[in-house]
């Protein structure tokens, strides 16, 4: 229930008219104007983001997809080092303690032992079959020439391992077993060739007798 | 006035300029009586128009189209009062049940009255007696609690009953 004060003040205030200045509607076309404009410009960011959108997700799978490829490409580079090791283990090596890389440590049966004489006499010659499981590379053992005449056990220092080609691997193949002319050698200089046992494949050659 | 709604919502500007001047004036009156002067009754009332007239499509002509007009120059001059931080309600309980008063008013200016109110005051006292929000109304477009609005309206009406006393007091001493 309304009081006489609310009463009161409602009826002088209810049905009032406060004049209005002479500019009023030109300032609220000026308002209104610029609402327009804003509007328009929202409108203007709007459709600028909606070809924007598009735009940077083409953009960012494009980077995307060049980062695989440059990571691809890296990929490829790591490998290309490890081909090289392999072809580094093939290549002559000087030096015996630096061939003797972890893969005799695999050798398999086919490592093999097999004493080589040369044409000239008291030359000898150590050959070395180093067979891995996976790579049919053949080491042979070659003293150098001048150090040959020194020393007369095959075991010396001055041993220099190469290595053959696939050719040469079959000729080692065939040489362990007897060679013809490393037969007709020594029974020439009626030396002893003696087999330790029948399953073995190191065959000894006396040079003492 | 509702026969003018087809036109505004085409954006006519020559329609747009004679609702303004059917109606502006009368909303003036309306925003004088929520804002402190006329300059910025002014302001509020430009802004609601523009309001009105963008979102005339909103309308639906369910009720009076001056009393939708009226409400937005309402919440305008809310708006405008919340911007400006010009009043803050604080948390009351202690409030009374007002006694009736029962003076007659005949001579007394309603809008200088509620001027000399604080506008935490005014602004409650207005949207319950002119607007005639309940008080939960009057709650939730200025978000304060219920109790809240009982109390500042009981000391609205407990200012202007002191006012109204000084000022007879003035005028029979002269």
């Amino acid at each position: 229930m309304k009081t006489n004060l609310e009463k009161n003040i409602k009826e002088q205030l209810e049905g009032r008219k406060v004049n209005v200045s002479e500019n009023a509607w030109d300032k609220l076309t000026q308002l209104m104007d610029a609402e327009i404009s804003t509007e328009k410009e929202l409108r203007k960011n709007s459709s600028k983001w909606i070809f924007g959108i598009p735009i940077s997700i083409a953009a960012s799978v494009l980077i995307l997809f060049g980062i695989y490829l440059f990571n691809q490409d890296q990929k490829a580079e790591i490998i290309v080092p490890t081909l090289q090791k392999t072809e580094r283990v093939t290549t002559p090596i000087p030096n015996i303690e630096v061939t003797q890389s972890p893969e005799p440590m695999q050798m398999s049966e086919t490592e093999k032992e097999i004493i080589v004489f040369n044409k000239s006499n008291s030359i000898k010659k150590i050959e070395k079959e180093v067979q891995p499981k996976q790579e049919e590379s053949t080491i042979v053992l070659e003293p150098k020439p001048e150090n040959t005449q020194e020393t007369p056990t095959p075991t010396e220092q001055n041993i220099e391992w190469v290595v053959q080609s696939e050719r040469d691997v079959k000729s080692t193949e065939k040489s362990k077993y007897v060679d013809p002319d490393m037969l007709l050698y020594s029974i020439e200089n009626n030396q002893a060739v003696k087999q330790t046992n029948s399953d073995s494949r190191l065959v000894i050659i006396d040079f003492n007798k | 006035m509702e026969d003018l709604v087809p036109q505004l919502k085409k954006q006519d500007r020559r329609i747009q300029k004679e609702l303004f001047e059917r109606v502006s004036s009368k909303m003036l009156g309306v925003c004088r009586s929520y804002t402190g002067d006329l300059h910025h009754a002014e302001d509020c009332m430009l802004k609601a128009f523009v309001k009105v007239f963008k979102n005339i499509e909103s309308y639906e002509s369910k009720g009076s189209f001056e009393g939708w007009i009226r409400r937005i120059m309402v919440n305008e001059c809310l708006d405008f009062l919340k911007l400006n931080k010009s009043f803050v309600y604080r948390e009351d309980s202690d409030w009374e049940e007002e006694m009736d008063f029962e003076q007659d008013l005949i001579g007394f200016d309603a809008q200088d009255l509620l001027d000399r109110l604080p506008e935490n005051y005014r602004v409650v006292f207005n949207l319950f007696v002119l607007e005639e929000y309940s008080h939960k109304e009057i709650a939730e477009s200025l978000k304060i609690s219920e109790s809240a609005s009982r109390t500042q309206f009981a000391r609205a009406k407990k200012k202007m009953k002191e006012l109204i006393f000084q000022q007879k007091n003035i005028a029979n001493e002269n």
